[in-house]
């Protein structure tokens, strides 16, 4: 040990610290400063920023000995008391922030950078930020954030203010919906006051560390762990035999067990978990623990695992009744596309090829679980699911469901990559169990890649008819899916593959056949915009060659080809309102589309793409007649109305919607809501933040109990007044009788309300309406409602490197309404930001089934110098069932802009890469062959 | 694990604690390469001397027509001289084009001359290392990036080096055997396995430079994103009207910087020839190979005509 003096935040700090401790985790472990996140540990995201003498420095890559005698500053020392710096409050205030976990290294960096350099240029900021990585914003409302805060700086604003949480006071009934309202909880994530799961601290708490196999496809022939089980500070040791109950997040794929039981199935697939007194002799025991392994005959590809395969070798037995690797194959039609190829004025098939992707959040998962007699099981973590990781929990560890809580804290961003019961909750919670002790387990970046449930790599083939009016009037598809190791929700993304086809384009038939298959990878699982991205790719790049084929504007024939309002699909989807008319209009019209579309210079295109996404799964992954979102309201004499909903907060601001809603119906300030969510013990169950459903049924489901608490606050008030409930009105904080004149502010008509009978509590729910029609698969895509989208991209693209930018994105999004359109336009932002990446630079690398980019300086997302300042279009076509018209956000802005991407750059340079990302070899590879091409015709 | 952790004030402390360390001790300046090493478990040097606090490497200055930079300058500082952006645009480009900026501000010019070669088979966690089966450079039987050759093939990514080199600077040296300055390029071996070639416990002590008014530069770098990304391919030119000679450095291509000094007027096809030679590219990073040595051959003409050479 060695002694470090450092002042942090201005306080003095004499610790004793091991000489290879980081910044980082002095300040984390030690000093408890938990605002300083890491998302990598080593030095590629920029989560771990703090000042070292007022210069920023990456925490997780210093030696803490470093700093002996400096004076650090983390997130925790900007504020001054309740006044917040300027660029915090303009973080809170533009919606620079939505999971929260790269904004303490944000706010570091750019704040370092402002005082370095007042008079700063939008792009220079980009630049200052190129080492911060955001999964969520896009970037733009950061950049915003950071450039309001020069220009008021150098108008001479104070540096310091009173914080406030909200753009502006809304007291009226009906005008909290709509307005642009800040997280509710954006001033404890800008502060780093939010706790995140790593950033709690249990007493006593053990570390957990998970042994993890090296091989891809192997059996298990021994694991002695009695070297490890001796170590001075082990205090147990866990194997698969402890955990035998198979699950996974649905009911019909539980091919999954905790921990390998007598073979492994991929690279990093846990097999044994210590649990330590500290991390170095956690590390010191998985050395300790030897396992004898027998490899078997690993599958990597696709097209591998559709070949004919021994019961011995095959990855899941159950694989055995297609005599190959296949998990699922689903081949539906809807009338007759033989037919309609055969009458087609055009018809264009293209093969398509996807890689794997990786939600690449930036909160890596870390979960911590106790053990109480009495209590039973708490588990704190990072899950978009706590009600099916509830449900796993009691299965797989044999408890009954009423002994098991699960709490979901502050979370780092989720794109479905936290969406699955985990393997590590389960481990985490048998040892909690069995030690009897707080256990916690923290991943290393590399460990989230390897859990994984990305993106599937696909291999897709799509054929596509044009007749002579100009209608697309068929599509066949023939897709192939990856799924890893594991299920997962690849069942669900077999059927959307294909189903999710039949909008937004008004087909007379429809064929599709999606495979997923096993491979000896990390598992595939749901990643935002789910199972349709990829079709979706594919379909417009279709379109847009088909157009080409029929001389006229891709954008046109879409305008065309859109099912209208109020329509069943050909598998009966039942679409009720339908903004992608409007959608696509506002952006051809705002990207100056007739003016550049195939008039841009050689090198520089314009290209369009469409979509469309369910608005909430119609039916529950678990088939039970329970509602799928239930929310209660509680209101006591205090005046405070508390929300209690099981729905998951990741980053997308359900809570502030809840609050909105309450406040809304109720005519209250939203400061007088408060939201307790997530915690399965005392919230009513919500399904999970997955299938965008979030905001559409809790969203119900808080309407419904609002509603039935202003019913009771009326009948008492009306009571006192000696009216009428149905006369009140609410508004303003009152509730008033305007007939007599009578009125109460809120404050009082709770004590009225809870005179001689107490707090009272009310309960609303939502359960989606019978949908669909009854032949096998009807159910695969349902939604009450669906998102429409249109995207159009330009870009420039090098002829001499081929490489490509993406000058700007305009975006447009039917969501029904925009509750909180600051969020909304996030969501967007979001979206198109990791859809950019999908087309340009992601991709999971394999060698021999190993992830040969397993970090966050090798798996490219993009950084904000190559982001583009996309321009954001609320479409709001007032769906007839969501909560004040409200439909989903969250996802379908995604799969629009990749296609987008790739018909631009076809529009540069007149080469198709059908296989993504579209990096810059592969387009100098076409165009080299385009150039051949053209001088031997020549 | 690091046993032991020095903070020395001055050079003289600095060899102390390297001499007394017998060999185990490993210098760290910015600690932006040599950290995220030791987090992959590449660099397990017990014994670490931080030299960051030694004032003798921070100097940056012009005298005589010579620019000397410190060892210790960090790459921020390089890129914001003004003296340096209008003598030698060429370095503050370069300076410009590593990490980000953040990581510029705690890395330093002689750690980015000495930054370890990169191979997508070795900079992986010790696990990954370990599944993978070991490649040569992580002790290993053979190379991974080559399907079994006996060489390293790890690449040389330093994006200072080249236009450094290009410059005609040389690199001041400091060890036991005294003090000793040699051009850039002499740093290298050129060997994937041990890719710096200096005396054991040597310290950079700084970096200088001739000035000379009848030059022209060009400087580019291959990555696939716009900030962070270390390079897939960088070319660095010098083309001195004086003396009618092009000095042409590479990095991203080789286990070592590609070096080529061509008079003019040059022979296109020969340069390209001779740095195809030198540049012993393979498929371990970013881009695949193919791809790379294209890029030579448009980064050399895109250069070149820059400079009024074509
Ligand atoms: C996300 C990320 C992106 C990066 N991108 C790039 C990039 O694009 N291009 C690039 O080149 N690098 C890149 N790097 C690596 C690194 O940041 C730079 O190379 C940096 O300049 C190294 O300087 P340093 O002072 O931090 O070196 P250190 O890490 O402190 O040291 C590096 C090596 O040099 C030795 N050393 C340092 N100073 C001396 C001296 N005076 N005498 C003798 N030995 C010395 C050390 O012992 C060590 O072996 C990146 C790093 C990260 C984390
Ligand atoms: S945690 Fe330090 S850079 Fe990612
Ligand atoms: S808000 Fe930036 S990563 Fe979530």
């Amino acid at each position: 040990m060695e002694a470090l003096k450092i002042t942090v935040n201005g306080k003095n700090c004499e610790l004793l610290i091991e000489p290879g401790e980081t910044l980082s985790q002095v300040l984390r472990n030690r000093l408890k400063l938990t605002g300083t996140k890491t998302g990598c540990s080593e030095g590629s995201c920029g989560a771990c920023t703090v000042w070292a003498d007022g210069k920023p420095v990456l925490s997780c890559i210093s030696p803490a000995l470093k700093f002996a005698g400096a004076e650090i500053t983390t997130i925790e020392g900007i504020a001054r008391g309740p006044h917040l710096h300027l660029l915090q409050q303009k973080f809170i205030e533009k919606g620079a922030l939505q999971c929260g976990f790269c904004t303490p290294g944000m706010v570091m960096t750019a704040l370092a950078f402002l005082r370095e350099n007042p008079g700063c240029s939008e792009s220079q900021i980009r630049e200052a930020l190129a080492g911060n990585l955001c999964r969520c914003t896009g970037y733009k409302k950061i950049i915003e954030a950071v450039a309001e805060t020069a220009s008021l700086l150098k108008e001479g604003q104070a540096e310091f203010i009173q914080s406030s949480n909200s753009a502006k006071d809304v007291r009226k009934t009906n005008a909290v919906i709509g307005t642009r309202q800040p997280l509710v909880d954006a001033n404890a994530k800008v502060t780093g006051k939010a706790e995140y799961a790593a950033d709690i601290h249990a007493h006593d708490a053990l570390v957990c560390k998970l042994l993890r196999s090296p091989y891809p496809h192997a059996k298990i022939l021994d694991i002695d762990t009695t070297e490890a089980a001796a170590l001075e500070g082990v205090r147990a040791i866990a194997t698969g035999k402890e955990l035998l109950e198979k699950f996974g997040v649905l009911p019909i794929s539980r091919d999954q067990t905790a921990m390998a039981v007598d073979k492994v199935h991929y690279i990093g697939e846990i097999v044994a978990a210590v649990a330590a007194d500290t991390q170095a002799i956690a590390e010191r025991a998985l050395k300790a623990i030897h396992v004898t392994y027998q490899p078997l005959k690993p599958v990597f590809g696709w097209a591998e695992a559709l070949r004919p395969c021994d019961e011995e070798n095959l990855i899941h037995p159950h694989s055995a009744k297609h005599q190959c690797n296949i998990h699922k194959r689903v081949d539906m039609q809807f009338g007759e596309p033989e037919a309609e190829f055969k009458a087609a004025a055009h018809v264009c098939e293209m093969e398509f090829d996807f890689p794997g992707l990786n939600h690449a959040f930036l909160e890596p998962h870390a979960c911590l679980a106790w053990w109480d007699e009495y209590k039973g099981l708490t588990m704190i973590t990072a899950t978009q699911v706590p009600h099916y990781l509830h449900r796993t929990l009691s299965s797989v560890l044999g408890l009954p469901l009423s002994r098991v809580r699960v709490i979901k804290p502050a979370l780092g961003g989720g794109f479905g990559g936290k969406s699955d019961p985990f393997s590590h909750e389960l481990i985490v919670a048998h040892l909690a169990r069995k030690t009897g002790k707080p256990v916690k387990l923290e991943f290393s970046r590399e460990e989230v890649f390897l859990t994984n449930n990305g993106r599937h790599p696909t291999h897709l083939k799509m054929k596509m008819a044009l007749d002579a009016n100009g209608r697309l009037s068929t599509t066949d598809a023939e897709i192939v899916i990856d799924g890893g190791a594991f299920g997962s929700f690849g069942v669900v993304t077999t059927y959307y593959n294909g189903v999710l086809l039949q909008a937004p384009y008004d087909l007379k038939s429809l064929h599709f056949q999606t495979t997923r298959v096993y491979t000896n990878k990390p598992p595939s699982g749901a990643m935002r915009g789910h199972g349709a991205v990829n079709p979706r790719f594919a379909t417009e790049v279709v379109i847009d060659e088909l157009a080409r084929m029929a001389d006229e504007d891709p954008c046109e024939l879409r305008l065309r080809n859109f099912l209208p309002e109020n329509t069943l699909t050909l598998g009966q989807f039942r679409i009720t309102s339908n903004g992608s008319r409007e959608a696509l209009r506002t952006v051809m019209k705002q990207s100056g589309w007739k003016r550049k579309f195939r008039k841009l210079p050689h090198g520089h295109g314009i290209g369009a793409g469409c979509g469309f996404y369910i608005s909430g799964s119609a039916l529950p992954i678990i088939w039970n007649k329970y509602p799928q979102s239930v929310v209660h309201m509680k209101l006591d004499f205090d005046g405070r109305v508390v929300i209690y909903s099981g729905a998951s907060d990741i980053g997308q601001g359900i809570d502030t919607v809840l609050a909105m809603i309450a406040s809304e119906v109720l005519g209250i300030d939203m400061k007088q809501t408060y939201v307790h969510a997530a915690d399965t013990l005392f919230t009513p169950v919500d399904l999970g933040s997955y299938s965008s459903r979030v905001t559409f049924m809790a969203g119900n489901a808080a309407k419904m109990a609002a509603e039935n608490l202003k019913m009771e606050v009326a009948r008492a008030v009306a009571g006192h007044f000696g009216t009428e409930p149905d006369k009140l009105a609410f508004e303003h904080g009152c509730i008033k009788d305007p007939a007599s004149g009578k009125k109460v502010d809120w404050a009082e008509a709770a004590v009225i309300t809870t005179d001689g009978r107490g707090a009272i509590s009310t309960s609303g729910y939502y359960i989606s309406p019978k949908l669909g029609g009854d032949f096998k698969g009807a159910g695969a895509g349902l939604s009450p409602s669906y998102s429409f989208g249109a995207c159009i991209a330009e870009v420039k693209v090098s002829t001499d490197t081929g490489e490509v930018s993406v000058l700007d994105v305009w975006g447009a999004h039917d969501l029904g309404k925009a509750l909180n359109p600051l969020a909304a336009e996030g969501q967007l932002e979001g979206s198109w930001h990791m859809g950019m990446g999908q087309a340009l630079t992601e991709a999971m690398r394999y060698y021999n089934g190993l992830l040969l980019n397993p970090n966050l300086l090798d798996y490219k997302t993009p950084t904000a110098p190559e982001t583009p300042d996309f321009q954001t279009n609320l479409i709001e076509s007032g769906d007839p069932e969501g909560p004040f018209g409200a439909k989903e956000c969250g996802e379908g802005a995604l799969h629009p802009v990749v296609p987008a991407i790739a018909n631009a750059i076809f529009d540069a340079v007149g080469v198709r890469i059908n296989s993504l990302p579209i990096t810059a070899d592969k387009i100098l590879e076409e165009l080299e062959k385009t150039a051949l091409h053209q001088n031997a015709a020549l | 694990m690091t046993a032991n952790y020095h903070l020395p004030e001055n050079i003289e402390q600095a060899f102390g604690f390297m001499k007394a360390s017998n060999g185990q001790a490993r210098f760290i300046a910015g600690g932006t390469d040599l950290m995220v090493h030791r987090h992959q478990g590449n660099e397990n040097s017990p014994v670490l001397i931080d030299i960051s606090r030694l004032k003798e490497l921070q100097r940056l200055k012009i005298e005589n027509d010579t620019l000397t930079i410190g060892a210790g300058v960090t790459l921020h500082q390089l890129a914001s001289q003004p003296d340096i952006a209008s003598k030698f645009p060429l370095l503050k480009t370069a300076a410009e084009s590593i990490a980000s900026p953040v990581i510029r501000k705690s890395a330093t010019v002689a750690g980015n001359l000495l930054v370890d070669n990169r191979c997508v088979y070795f900079n992986q966690s010790e696990f990954w290392r370990q599944a993978v089966g070991l490649c040569l450079k992580c002790g290993g039987a053979y190379c991974l990036a080559t399907g079994g050759k006996k060489a390293c093939y790890s690449v040389f990514v330093s994006d200072l080096a080249p236009a450094f080199i290009a410059l005609g600077a040389r690199a001041g040296i400091l060890s036991s055997e005294g003090q000793k300055e040699v051009p850039v390029e002499q740093l290298y071996s050129s060997i994937g396995l041990e890719p710096i070639s200096l005396p054991d416990g040597a310290l950079i002590t700084d970096i200088s430079l001739p000035i000379r008014p009848a030059i022209k530069t060009w400087f580019h770098k291959l990555r696939p994103r716009k900030s962070v990304d270390f390079t897939n391919l960088t070319m660095a030119m010098c083309f001195d009207e004086e003396k009618q000679e092009v000095k042409i450095a590479v990095s991203g291509a080789d286990m070592g910087p590609a070096v080529h000094i061509a008079p003019v007027p040059l022979n296109f096809t020969e340069v390209l020839k001779s740095l195809r030679k030198n540049c012993r590219m393979v498929d371990n990073l970013f881009y695949p190979r193919p791809y790379r040595r294209k890029m030579l051959e448009v980064y050399l003409t895109n250069g070149l005509a820059h400079l009024g050479l074509l």
